[in-house]
């Protein structure tokens, strides 16, 4: 189907236009048409996505149902699809519906909260499938600017510094980017991104580009210890932006990561990725005992973001398929246990008034369905069989030991962790003795919260028992990646 | 007795144990076998749970499963281990001594080594105690049963390392034994009984006897399982409390279990259990494999502690037997108190009837054991028993007092809570030290400051913008447009360029 993937980028963005022009007042109609709109649009989105998986040739290693166009001052507007950003495209359009359906109490400003959500799917989506680097830059850029101000005007008091100063933490890394990716089109004569794939850039030129587009990427991923803008971010933020900055905003750096400096520069790669390994190693195991800590659930969260973002990056410099494999498994199966979490704990938030984990307790009995959805979201974060998380995490030790035995171990080690603080946040909220008297009659999940709960762990579930769903798609090309990776070792 | 709306969930507990346990031994892989023993794990650690005496805080149910999951992380990094350095051909690794094969053999004995409870993994034991009666023997010996039975599959990698292991094996059982002896709650005695077995068959296969660990946790193992459910029937029939200092003359009220006990007891304290042996009649085979062992351990120069171990151990079951069932009764029972129906006396003769009869064939590795090693055994048992019961009728005092020392456990700690202090001192308190350091302090300190700063001083004037944007007015407008005109074409001309 021709512009199969304009429609699937611009779709969101046509309905917050929609919304923009022709939705008046805020009264509750008006909240509720906005919600509504939002929860289609983002539904149909996720609609074309599965077309677009489901008509996905595996065995097709290039990039699919491509499109392009000559854009304004000669720039070449292309897009495409392949193994690699597949992943990343399903994981974003099955999330915003979710996150839609997250926001369904919001009252405030819903309009406006509304579109900025879906100008950061269109921006995110754009990012995934350019294959132009200027478009690709221009949504890049693009996608935190509706992140960042969701944070900020619908946070908790001073969300704004810590919104803005999100901003300033990238601003750096996007400027080198730029210089960076200027360069690299210099050199190898265009912007395409194709092209630039199978371009060999001179080996003593790789690491400054590689180092230019490696802190960008850094900063929007949150690597350790380039972090510290996330948790921040997070404790101020609604829970639902916190989810759609930890799960999705960072994932954009880790794409980055992958098509531009792993695919790009191998030689960049060669030279620094130990270096990388080491920060993303200590970063799994610093950021996990942060999160032992700390006391606010978005904050808690964002650290565990911060750590598995540390387990993709240790298993994709290892450079190996399984790894890559791994990678992309533990990329859209931890992003949806912890968008699950992210969504249990705003439910919690809108029950007891807090986003404190000492101010649950004793819910295990008042609350079982969430109780077990807590349980079955916390064991996938750690890897329990039957999740993807433990196909990821399998698939990860296989392709990180060859390579180095203690980036190994300290991702076993991540992974113990992981379930000891899965397990103590379980006992401290769902256990032990009740805290308050408001909590005793606090209703258990209602039917838009089973329905969003259901479907992420269905969609655990479904990775973990039939991983060849994803994997016979993203395989092919990751393998063929980790091959001409190997060839150029 | 367990609440009815328990009891369902227990029934389903302990079918998942099986059914994991099945897939665990039909596992053609390691990393079937890493998935089975994830799920054994986080089953195991769910009997805690149903504490009826304590509905829990939880803390349990972390205990058992934190050490059992890293266990299961070492057997993931040794299989990725075996997977890389495997032979094309033959699939088979052979440790060769280089670092990539001594790390496979340590992360084996890791697992083995949390799976079987041993020194400083063996949290998980104490903690597991609170989970219903019945599941008791499943969780307590099921579990060290498959860490060993895995141990026996990957004994080819351990020769590097097995001098170490035979060390450290033969402490974690002494330790254990000892810490056995000095317990206040009966089911933790036990608990402590199963780390030292445990620590004996790890010793066994570090010195290559599988067979022989393998004979060893099934004899003293079959007597442990009638311990631990017998001590359990005595802690329901005293009101759900453990406490030996509060139990005494219990004999009269629960004979069926003492006498089940005290089949256990020979089994565990060197007697052993009658079995059949290599075709030959009825024999008590507990001999073979302790002689065995011990003929092992003089070979390698570790004869003394296995010999001290087996008499702490000993010990520690003729103390709790005697605390327990003899003497006069220090805590009446409780009024209320349910003591054995007709059904539980059937059921726990029946056990003990099958743990004694039922054949099982051991054949210990072929090991020419001399007449001390065979004798030995008994020589443990009979001491063990005399200085027992010559600790208790002296403790007695002749008043039933207990004073100070090995027969006054209200007067010691728990074991397992000094071990609760000790690992919140050395272990969870430094890791939350790190923790809010990080997070609160460096993260907020640095770059982070910084930045904090910058996003300040900016913050005012960029609203200042926003506001005049709002305003209505056509000049903020045009200026901002100016400024996007300007980046845009800056950005175009450097990329045409």
């Amino acid at each position: 189907m021709d512009n199969l993937l304009s429609i699937l980028i611009f779709t969101p963005l046509l309905a917050g236009l929609i919304l923009a022009i022709f939705l008046r007042g805020d009264d509750d109609a008006a909240r509720q048409n906005a919600k509504w709109l939002a929860l289609t649009a983002t539904g149909a989105t996720f609609f074309v996505a599965l077309a677009l998986f489901v008509g996905f040739e595996p065995a097709n290693l290039g990039f699919q149902f491509e499109e392009s166009r000559v854009a304004l001052f000669g720039l070449s507007y292309r897009l495409g699809v392949d193994g690699i950003s597949l992943g990343f495209v399903m994981l974003t359009a099955a999330l915003m519906p979710l996150a839609v359906g997250m926001s369904w109490t919001l009252t405030e400003r819903v309009k406006e909260f509304v579109i900025a959500l879906l100008t950061l799917e269109t921006a995110l989506l754009g990012a995934f499938l350019a294959l132009d680097v200027v478009i690709f830059v221009f949504f890049f850029e693009l996608a935190v600017i509706p992140a960042y101000l969701m944070a900020g005007l619908w946070g908790r008091k001073a969300s704004g510094v810590s919104a803005l100063k999100a901003w300033l933490y990238t601003l750096p890394g996007t400027v080198l980017m730029i210089f960076a990716l200027m360069a690299m089109a210099r050199e190898a004569g265009t912007t395409d991104i194709a092209d630039l794939l199978r371009h060999n850039f001179a080996s003593e030129g790789q690491g400054a580009l590689w180092l230019m587009i490696a802190a960008s990427v850094a900063l929007k991923a949150g690597i350790w210890p380039l972090h510290t803008w996330l948790p921040g971010l997070a404790l101020r933020a609604p829970l639902v932006v916190g989810m759609l900055i930890s799960v999705l905003v960072l994932k954009l750096g880790l794409y980055g990561f992958i098509r531009l400096s792993l695919s790009m520069l191998p030689a960049g790669t060669e030279a620094y990725g130990t270096v990388l390994m080491a920060l993303a190693g200590i970063g799994i195991v610093l950021a996990l005992l942060a999160a032992f800590a700390e006391e606010d659930l978005g904050r808690l969260l964002a650290y565990v973001a911060v750590s598995q973002t540390g387990i993709v990056v240790l298993s994709l410099v290892a450079r190996g398929g399984m790894s890559f494999d791994g990678a992309t498994m533990a990329i859209v199966s931890q992003g949806l246990a912890l968008a699950g979490l992210f969504g249990l704990a705003l439910m919690l938030e809108e029950r007891g008034g807090t986003r404190e984990v000492s101010g649950f307790g004793a819910l295990k009995v008042r609350m079982p369905r969430l109780s077990w959805a807590f349980m079955i979201l916390v064991l996938a974060l750690a890897g329990m069989p039957g999740s993807g998380g433990f196909v990821a995490l399998v698939l990860n030790a296989l392709g990180v030991f060859p390579v180095s035995v203690a980036a190994a171990v300290v991702l076993a080690v991540g992974t113990a962790l992981t379930a000891a603080l899965a397990l103590v946040l379980y006992r401290k909220i769902m256990l032990g003795g009740l805290v308050k008297e408001t909590l005793k009659l606090v209703p258990d999940l209602q039917r838009r919260e089973q329905v969003i709960v259901g479907l992420i762990i269905a969609s655990l579930l479904l990775l973990g028992l039939f991983p060849g769903l994803l994997l016979d798609r993203t395989a092919p090309a990751l393998t063929e990646l980790a091959s001409q990776l190997a060839t150029l070792q | 007795r367990v609440p009815n709306e328990d009891r369902a969930r227990l029934s389903v507990l302990i079918s998942l144990f099986f059914a994991a346990s099945t897939l665990f031994a039909l596992s053609a892989g390691v990393i079937q076998s890493v998935g089975a023993l994830t799920l054994i794990a986080w089953i195991a650690a769910q009997l805690p749970g149903l504490d009826y005496r304590n509905q829990g805080t939880g803390r349990s149910m972390q205990r058992v499963f934190v050490p059992l999951f890293l266990g299961v992380m070492a057997l993931l990094i040794a299989a990725a281990g075996l997977f890389e350095l495997r032979d094309a051909v033959r699939f088979e690794v052979v440790f060769a001594g280089d670092t990539r094969t001594v790390l496979v053999a340590i992360a084996v004995a890791v697992f083995g080594w949390a799976m079987m409870g041993q020194v400083l993994l063996h949290i998980w034991l104490l903690h597991g105690v609170v989970a219903p009666g019945p599941s008791l023997p499943l969780l307590l010996l099921g579990v060290p049963l498959l860490g060993l039975s895995g141990l026996s599959v990957f004994e080819a990698q351990l020769p590097g390392v097995a001098p170490w292991l035979t060390s450290a094996a033969g402490v974690s059982a002494f330790l254990l034994a000892v810490f056995a002896c000095f317990q206040a709650d009966i089911l933790r005695v036990m608990a402590c009984l199963v780390g030292a077995v445990s620590g004996l068959a790890f010793l066994a296969i570090s010195l290559g006897g599988s067979g022989v660990a393998m004979a060893l946790f099934l004899t003293q193992g079959l007597g442990l399982a009638l311990l631990l459910w017998g001590a359990a029937r005595v802690v329901r029939a005293n009101g759900g409390d453990g406490d030996l200092a509060h139990m005494g003359g219990r004999k009269t009220a629960l004979p069926v279990t003492y006498f089940t006990m005290l089949i256990g007891a020979a089994g565990v304290s060197g007697l052993g259990l009658p079995v059949v042996y290599a075709g030959a009649p009825l024999g008590l085979g507990g001999f073979e494999a302790m002689g065995v062992l011990l003929t092992l351990a003089a070979n390698a120069g570790a004869l003394w502690i296995v010999l001290i171990t087996l008499f702490f151990t000993a010990l520690a079951v003729w103390r709790a037997m005697l605390l327990c069932f003899q003497g006069d009764a220090r805590k009446a029972l409780p009024s209320e108190s349910i003591v054995e129906e007709r059904a539980t006396r059937w059921v726990l003769s029946a056990l003990a009837l099958l743990v004694v009869l039922a054949p099982a064939r051991i054949t210990p590795d072929a090991v020419a054991v001399p007449a001390p090693f065979l004798a030995a055994p008994a020589l443990i048992f009979a001491a063990s028993l005399i200085v027992a019961a010559a600790l208790f009728v002296w403790r007695l005092d002749g008043t039933g007092k207990l004073t100070r020392g090995l027969g006054a456990p209200g007067e010691t700690l728990s074991q397992g809570g000094q071990i609760d202090k000790l690992a919140s001192t050395l272990v969870i308190a430094p890791g939350q030290w790190v923790g809010r350091t990080l997070g609160h302090t460096l993260d907020a300190a640095l770059l982070d400051a910084l930045m904090t700063r910058l996003a300040r001083a900016l913050l005012p004037p960029l609203a200042g913008w926003w506001h005049r944007l709002g305003s209505g007015r056509a000049a903020p407008y045009a200026l901002t447009a100016l400024v996007g005109v300007v980046l845009l074409s800056t950005i175009v001309a450097m990329v045409g360029a």
